[in-house]
């Protein structure tokens, strides 16, 4: 092989990774770590582990505003702003301006994101379930959406391999609906959860609650360059710690210690170059959003890990002769089958107890309740299909309660500076179904900054979602009585709940056995260009009602690893 | 208080003519005012009647109070930053009509308030019963274009006193002098304890 020029060296790969999100990191990571000299592409800027964490140390007397948007900041946000959370002062350069990152609603769809290095596992909700055989049997049992073209078995060592690397604390309850995990040492209850749980085991035919399995620290394990979580609670500041899992913490400077990655941010890839000759994928295109320079990388392998829209819209960007209507989309099903767990109902109490008990350390997360519907024969449900978990947690109020109230005076005062009441409360996260027509498609009528089409999107809950929901408040609101506590209050928001705000959307590039109906095989690779992988939340042949993220990670190492055989195996020949 | 400042403030947005004995017995009053700071959103008006409001809502014990944490400025900080335009205007239109009422029930200007006085009226809308705090609240989260005529003056006075209330809470227990005097300041717990007794903490955990 003759030597290359610089030039031409830096401009070819073995592999390119679209994305250092949380599928984007592990892409990286496994990718470099078989020894591919891989290119991670990044549109957003920089963020380097603990340096780039503006807010991670500050109390909130140091916000001028005490953590309030200036009405200047909020016109900027006012679409990334409908969580009610994501863009307090102390997080809102983890969102994208909207005025400079536009998008268009068909029907109204609330896409949370950012535009940085690490993406959303900066500010993920960190909680980690696994699918179970139940979840990837669904579609073909009750006939929605399309198989999918693998089973619990294949994922399940790849689960292993991810949760013993994040680090996932929880405890294993042997569930059919929630399969057991690497988990290390779960974070205790306080008073009032502990009465909870054993309250709604007792009094509702042994239904589980059980610890939130999220992806901190806890225990003694090693993991290079994090400590343990040190229960301040700041989680989505980024953690100086790296108590939690994020790719800036851990993924992505593994990559670098292999000596193999080169992170390119402010690069927007916004093409896929498909050779007519070969059969596949020779590159990305890139617009250098500092010198909007417009490049081109060539690579053997391509990991399309954008997030579940951006890499559609990558996909549908990169059009050729071959493939008119975007890359591996011979089946018309790119862009579409859009989910996302519904959101925003549940039920919370007050809890007259444990007035002389309280807590030390703030735990990141509560309680988790598995599925419990739909799952034999006992738990089937006429008016919906599949099922829902709930997270939850119990605390003690603070001076907050008393924002919507008239108190004033000395009384109010010196009340508000003790411990409050405990309040106990818990939301649901419901499974969507994947509908053909829940879709999303290229605005060229309105192009951003760069002169790339944005995205518009059509995506609506229907009658299966619509019957959960219900079931979903009065359960919530069942086992807050069964427990005995008082002032049980129901809430669903039902004209501020939509698509979107579970901030979980996937099933764009969907994974199946056929190619006439799916746009990915059973290693997320497009089914007609098999050197491009798809393996962010676009893959998702069916929701679940877990957080995905978990799947995701354990798909990107799958497919990568794939890609690493396949790319020596084909070196070889 | 110089007299070009106090002019500025009192045509601020207020919208009538102000005649000068009005503004020279505003000047003596000021001399006696110990809020030094020059207000960006309030009125001198607004400014005097916050500075009462804030001692009402939240004063001094053996804690301290809204005035030890300087909470009138930052509650007209929060006004001029934090406010939408459309609430701002809300908020002045409501000091208005307490003012007015001010006058009514203690047929003087309320510039020459005494903090006793601002309380007795205050309190005829804030002492209420669970069932009247309820309507009140309710009445106030929903749109200006809905409410009717006739209970618009009360709606606007309700948007103005419970956004002093709102920001003064909110800059109180958020502030550095309660979060690590008063309240259980520790910034990195490291453990995690689920059940312990109060007792070994004391007061609420800084959040």
């Amino acid at each position: 092989m003759s030597k290359r020029t610089n030039e031409e060296a830096s401009s070819s790969f073995d592999a390119i990774v679209i994305g250092t999100g949380i599928s984007g990191g592990w892409a990286a990571k496994e990718l470099c770590e078989n020894g591919l000299n891989t290119l991670v592409l990044e549109r957003g800027r920089m963020v380097e582990h603990v340096i780039d964490y503006p807010t991670m140390h500050m109390e909130n007397w140091d916000f001028e505003h005490r953590n309030k948007l200036t009405a200047d900041e909020a016109k900027r946000q006012e679409k990334q702003s409908r969580t009610g959370y994501t863009t307090a002062k102390e997080f809102k350069h983890w969102f994208v301006d909207d005025i400079e990152h536009p998008y268009t609603e068909t029907k109204r769809f609330d896409w949370m994101r950012g535009y940085h290095v690490g993406g959303r596992s900066i500010t993920w909700g960190r909680h980690s379930y696994r699918l179970s055989e139940m979840d990837f049997e669904a579609n073909k049992k009750d006939g929605h959406g399309v198989d999918w073209p693998i089973r619990y078995k294949d994922l399940a060592p790849w689960y292993d391999k991810v949760e013993e690397y994040i680090g996932v604390c929880g405890k294993n309850m042997g569930l059919e609906q929630l399969p057991d995990g690497k988990l290390t040492e779960p974070m205790e209850f306080n008073c009032v959860e502990t009465d909870f749980v054993n309250r709604v085991a007792e009094n509702m035919d042994g239904r589980v609650i059980t610890n939130a399995r999220i992806a901190h620290i806890t225990g003694d394990k090693i993991h290079e360059g994090r400590s343990k979580c040190q229960f301040r609670d700041r989680c989505m500041r980024g953690c100086p710690f790296g108590g939690y899992f994020s790719s800036n913490a851990s993924t992505l400077p593994a990559a670098t210690r292999s000596g193999n990655m080169t992170l390119r941010p402010n690069s927007i890839a916004y093409e896929i170059v498909y050779d007519e000759k070969t059969k596949e994928a020779s590159g990305v295109k890139v617009i250098d959003t500092l010198t909007k320079e417009k490049l081109f990388f060539q690579a053997k392998v391509i990991f399309c890990c954008a997030s579940a829209i951006a890499s559609a819209a990558i996909l549908m960007q990169s059009k050729s002769d071959r493939f008119p209507n975007g890359l591996g989309n011979d089946s018309g099903e790119l862009g579409h089958n859009i989910m996302d767990h519904t959101l925003g109902v549940g039920a919370s109490a007050v809890v007259n107890e444990h007035e002389d008990k309280y807590y030390k350390g703030r735990k990141p997360a509560g309680f988790y309740i598995p599925r419990f519907q739909n799952l034999d024969k006992k738990s089937e449900k006429k008016a919906f299909k599949r099922g829902y978990g709930y997270q939850g947690s119990a605390s003690r109020t603070n001076w907050r309660s008393a924002i919507a109230e008239l108190s004033y005076g000395k009384e109010l005062k010196d009340a508000l500076v003790k411990p409050g009441k405990w309040r106990i409360g818990m939301g649901a996260f419901g499974e969507c179904l994947p509908y053909h027509e829940n879709k999303m498609t290229l605005n060229y009528d309105k192009l951003d900054a760069w002169g790339l089409p944005i995205v518009d999107f059509d995506v609506e809950f229907k009658e299966n979602e619509k019957a959960m929901l219900k079931d979903m408040k009065e359960q919530a609101v069942a086992m807050l009585e069964a427990a005995g506590y008082d002032e049980v209050t129901g809430y669903f928001k039902e004209h501020d709940s939509f698509p979107g705000i579970g901030i979980h959307e996937m099933g764009t590039a969907r994974m199946g056995r056929d190619p006439k109906t799916s746009v990915l095989n059973g290693f997320n690779q497009i089914h007609t260009v098999k050197n491009v992988y798809v393996t962010d939340g676009a893959c998702m042949t069916s929701s679940g009602c877990q957080n995905p993220s978990l799947t995701y990670m354990a798909l990107t190492a799958r497919a990568a690893n794939h890609a690493a055989r396949t790319y020596f195996k084909n070196k070889k020949v | 208080m110089n007299r070009r400042e106090a002019l500025k403030g009192l045509t601020l947005g207020m919208g009538y003519v102000v005649a000068v004995p009005t503004v020279m017995s505003m000047l003596e009053s000021c001399a006696a005012e110990t809020e030094t700071w020059p207000a960006v959103f309030l009125t001198d008006k607004e400014k005097h009647v916050v500075v009462q409001l804030v001692d009402i809502i939240l004063p001094a014990t053996d804690i301290p109070g809204g005035l030890d944490v300087n909470l009138p400025q930052f509650v007209d900080m929060m006004c001029k930053d934090v406010m939408k335009a459309s609430d701002q205007e809300m908020f002045h239109q409501g000091s208005q009509v307490f003012a007015e009422r001010f006058k009514e029930k203690f047929n003087k200007d309320i510039i020459k308030s005494k903090k006793k006085e601002v309380l007795a009226l205050f309190s005829g809308y804030f002492d209420k019963s669970p069932e009247e705090t309820s309507i009140i609240l309710r009445k106030q989260s929903v749109s200006l274009k809905e409410i009717p005529v006739e209970e618009l003056q009360d709606y606007l006075m309700y948007k103005y006193l419970m956004a002093v209330r709102t920001f003064s809470l909110l800059g109180y227990y958020t502030s550095e002098k309660i979060g690590t005097e008063v309240l259980s300041f520790d910034p990195i717990p490291g453990v995690l304890q689920g059940c312990i007794p109060v007792s070994e903490v004391g007061n609420a955990w800084t959040i």
